[in-house]
């Protein structure tokens, strides 16, 4: 699904994002990204995101190479991969309801399927009382639920997520975690770049940890701190 | 042709249409709530906007306006302008009546008009110089005249320089100082009337842009999210396009609906002949509503609209780059 082979990034001011990572993450799985601030987390998930060209390499995504995408290809390609960020990123002036829908009227859905999808994707999320309430009307956890709601509704086969529950409380972040496995049961791949390290111990999914810009584990079953927990 | 050619051609062609946002009715109707609902949420700032584009714009036709009327006045004072042919003593009427009709052919003559002494001295009537005419009692020094007016002022001195070679021409009389300084001031007047007049536009488009990015800078934030979940520039860009362009269009006719209106009402009220301005600076021609307003008014809502667009999309390039 995912093959990232010898990509490096390196920025303009000289720094390294990501160094030589070598990287094949299959149909379905659920994968935790691990790592100090700056040691290529996130810079990673721009690359998937297109947000960030590779210097060096190529990234495979259904056996597509996107490093050859041109700028006209990436919201074709972005609409193939849900995003959720820590700091929810929901369009202030819009409800939830609208929020959400707003990612598939980008997609070019008929009114009736955004009828029909975005009640069905706000109640999995449990936001389905909230579809009038504005972002700033709805607690942390809900405006990032609510991004989630808007990361699936088309349907995607790819999530990505940088640190979705860095800015929750741990109840809280439990919950978008169950969601995110329960959207990973459903056969969705999960990318997601976080420093919860009682998350990661506890979910047991495959764990790569990225130091300096290197991968330097990737465990099967992971903990936080690099140990196989099987 | 291939029908599999025919069908690659199809899908390329809906493909095209999709990357530029594509703009069936589903997408337009988005595309006009949207701008609707932004310009009602960011009333603040789309009426600056306005206000803006209004008060730049109506500097831009003020100007043209006074130019315009400058010149106007120009041109009539230089379409009254008239050589006035003496004839010699000695013509016989034979004479003077070939001598009309050679004017009537020459080039440059647009209309030639005889005054015989006795015409010459009723208009003097009343005149200072009348009395010592008559007193005088030597009506020969009041000659047999034509009064010529010319196609091309500015032609004055060839055309003078021609007719004094004709046949029974005694003297030329005209303004000849008096009509280079007018051809002076008017090529002055059009040169600093098309100088302000773009120095203005050109001010407007920098002033009205600015106004825009300001607030196309106050939602990069939507824009990047829009972005992020997958939308193409055209779709974001289409509702801020619309959205300059009525800013830009309405920036436009506000100035021009009042403008026309005070243009109208002033003109009638005391630019025309017999009118307070007549009183005060003598008869003369100022353009007609109808001449200025109808010819200006698509030229203005097509550049309101154009800078409305402009501004918008050059505002927006930077934060489409995600």
């Amino acid at each position: 699904m995912i093959k990232i082979a010898n990509a490096t990034k390196i920025y303009e001011n000289g720094s390294r994002g990501i160094q030589d990572v070598n990287l094949t993450i299959e149909k379905g799985e659920f994968v935790f990204v691990v790592g100090l601030s700056g040691s290529g987390k996130s810079t990673l998930i721009k690359i998937l995101l297109k947000e960030l060209d590779l210097s060096e390499g190529e990234i495979f995504i259904n056996e597509e190479n996107i490093t050859l995408y041109g700028k006209n290809q990436i919201p074709y390609l972005r609409r193939k991969m849900g995003v959720v960020f820590q700091d929810f990123r929901l369009l202030p002036n819009k409800t939830v309801y609208e929020n959400v829908a707003f990612a598939m009227q980008i997609a070019d859905a008929s009114s009736r399927e955004i009828r029909r999808n975005v009640p069905t994707v706000l109640s999995m999320v449990g936001l389905q009382k909230k579809s009038k309430a504005y972002p700033n009307q709805l607690s942390g956890g809900e405006q990032q639920r609510c991004a989630l709601a808007r990361a699936i509704v088309n349907n995607p086969p790819i999530l990505l997520c940088d640190e979705p529950t860095g800015n929750l409380d741990p109840d809280t972040a439990w919950d978008i975690m169950n969601l995110l496995d329960e959207i990973n049961n459903r056969g969705t791949t999960v990318v997601m770049a976080t420093h919860a390290w009682d998350i990661v111990d506890a979910m047991k999914k495959r764990v790569i940890s990225m130091k300096n810009g290197f991968v330097v584990r990737d465990i099967e079953r992971g903990g936080y701190n690099n140990e196989s927990l099987d | 042709m291939n029908p599999s050619t025919n069908k690659d051609k199809k899908k390329k062609k809906v493909k095209r249409k999709k990357e530029r946002g594509g703009l069936g009715l589903r997408n337009l109707t988005y595309y006009f709530s949207q701008t609707f609902k932004s310009i009602l949420r960011n009333k603040f700032m789309s009426l600056t906007s306005v206000l803006t584009v209004a008060s730049c714009i109506i500097i831009v036709i003020a100007s043209f306006v006074v130019v315009t009327n400058i010149n106007a006045v120009l041109e009539h004072w230089e379409d009254n302008l008239k050589i006035t042919v003496h004839v010699e003593d000695d013509l016989t009427a034979e004479q003077r009546d070939l001598l009309y009709h050679q004017l009537l052919v020459a080039d440059n003559i647009v209309y030639v008009q005889y005054i015989s002494p006795e015409e010459a001295l009723e208009n003097l009537i009343g005149s200072v110089l009348a009395d010592a005419v008559v007193a005088s009692e030597d009506h020969q020094q009041l000659r047999h005249t034509f009064e010529v007016i010319l196609y091309d002022t500015r032609a004055l001195s060839e055309t003078s320089q021609n007719l004094s070679g004709f046949f029974g021409v005694y003297t030329l009389v005209y303004p000849a100082d008096a009509t280079e300084a007018l051809i002076r001031i008017s090529n002055v007047v059009t040169i600093i009337g098309i100088v302000v007049v773009s120095v203005l536009a050109v001010l407007s488009v920098v002033i009205i842009t600015n106004t825009i990015k300001l607030t196309v800078n106050s939602r990069r934030n939507e824009i990047l999210i829009m972005k992020y979940v997958g939308a193409t520039n055209w779709f974001v860009r289409w509702p801020f396009v619309i959205e300059g362009l009525l800013i830009g269009v309405l920036g436009a006719a506000i100035p021009l609906a009042a403008t026309w209106v005070l243009y109208d009402v002033t003109i009638e009220g005391i630019a025309q002949p017999g009118g307070l301005m007549a009183a005060l600076i003598g008869d003369t021609t100022f353009r007609a509503t109808g001449d200025i307003f109808p010819f200006i008014a698509p030229i203005i809502i097509i550049f309101g609209a154009g800078i409305g667009i402009l501004g918008s999309v050059s505002s927006m390039r930077r934060h489409l780059n995600v």
